[in-house]
């Protein structure tokens, strides 16, 4: 199995990372391990909008990255350790254990009292401490997920909660779970998650060794390029979201409102206010769900500077 | 020739997946082992390559439509 490190701490950059591997390296089993700073890691096929405020994560400083594996919405943060499993596939026999199986063990022989739990999770006491999904192309698979050691877990909550009422929508919705950080249920728990990431390495590679490969120069700089043109485009990230109709009610400047608006590939198609406001519902037709964008245009119309907050 | 596509059975335990998103428009030509469309089942998603060359044909389900095992989901011309 092929080992290759990845230092990063870009959301963008390490989802760029991950599908470079899966394209480019062939017929080779791949491990790697991960992580992120705060980022909200949408499901392919998810409403982005409809899982997380988007205004909230901005305020937060928590990145929103969709990426290409199927399943819900989960939070990364530095306490959070990403592992990939790549390998040659059946594509007609979808399955999960024999990723999770090795994972487990592993984690076991580093002090976490672990189990498989559900189809996909990995729990300790029935609380889920991984999630996992997959991506299938041409006789690959792209076997993904997280490892909470000692992420803030209540981050997702924060910035998920209460927003599924305003959408109408077809898509994959999230379906949370409780969680805990593997660390509460160590016996040692001086362990940083620098050191768990290079003993859980170590454990992965007992059963049939591991070789280190690290990206080329080149290969970086496609990674980096993939990043751009892809990982941190909003047409990737936000307009690849189902079409979805959006109803809200708020009070703006002491008066009670309501928009409502439908938006397709994530740009706002009809809009309408109650009580009506056609100059408004005008600006914003055709404008897309780009909450600088919105924000910007928002300024120049007195008294409406804060309605971008309730278009999302 | 028309032929149909079908929703695949990628799991023993798979009843039904969606239908995430067409690659290919009514009317387009593809070669065998081009991708054509994407399913999504337990958190897999699934690009699915055409067996043989083909032209799309009528769309018979939306992208986000939840289709169950072996349910027709597109015709093709062969």
């Amino acid at each position: 199995m092929l080992y290759i490190p990845n230092p990063s701490h870009d959301p963008y950059y390490n989802q760029a990372f991950e599908e470079f591997v899966f394209n480019t390296i062939r017929g080779e089993d791949v491990l790697l391990l991960w992580r992120s700073a705060p980022a909200v890691v949408c499901g392919c096929y998810q409403n982005v909008f409809a899982e997380v405020s988007v205004p909230e994560a901005l305020a937060r400083g928590v990145a929103v990255v969709r990426r290409p594996s199927g399943g819900g919405t989960v939070f990364h943060d530095l306490g959070n350790l990403n592992y990939t499993l790549i390998r040659s596939c059946d594509a007609e026999r979808v399955e999960y254990e024999s990723f999770l199986r090795p994972v487990v063990a592993a984690l076991r022989r580093v002090g976490v009292p672990a189990s498989v739990n559900r189809t996909s999770d990995i729990a300790v006491d029935g609380l889920k401490v991984s999630g996992s999904a997959q991506r299938v192309v041409k006789g690959r698979v792209l076997h993904h997920g997280t490892l909470l050691y000692s992420t803030a877990l209540g981050e997702l909550t924060a910035l998920a909660n209460g927003r599924r009422a305003f959408f109408e929508s077809k898509g994959v919705p999230s379906v949370p779970w409780p969680v805990t950080n593997m660390i509460e249920h160590m016996e040692d728990r001086s362990l940083s998650v620098g050191q768990f990431q290079q003993r859980l390495l170590e454990a992965l590679g007992e059963n049939g060794g591991i070789e280190t490969y690290r990206l080329t120069a080149e290969e970086e700089r496609q990674v980096r390029e993939l990043a751009e043109s892809k990982y941190r485009s909003w047409e990737w990230n936000f307009g690849k979201s189902p079409a979805f109709t959006y109803r809200r009610r708020f009070t703006l400047h002491g008066a009670e409102r309501q928009v409502a608006y439908q938006a397709n590939k994530g740009v706002i198609r009809e809009i309408s206010f109650d009580p009506p406001e056609p100059a408004l519902s005008e600006a914003l037709t055709g404008r897309r769900l780009e909450l600088t964008e919105l924000r910007a245009l928002l300024r120049y119309l007195p008294g409406y500077e804060e309605l971008y907050l309730y278009l999302f | 020739m028309k032929e149909e596509l079908r929703m695949p059975k990628l799991r023993p335990e798979m009843e039904r997946g969606s239908l995430c998103a067409w690659l290919k428009e009514p009317g387009e030509a593809f070669k065998k082992g081009e991708p054509i469309y994407e399913i999504e089942t337990e958190k897999v998603v699934n690009q699915v390559e055409a067996d043989r060359d083909g032209v799309m044909g009528r769309q018979l389900v939306e992208e986000g439509d939840e289709v169950a095992v072996g349910a027709p989901i597109a015709e093709v011309e062969r």
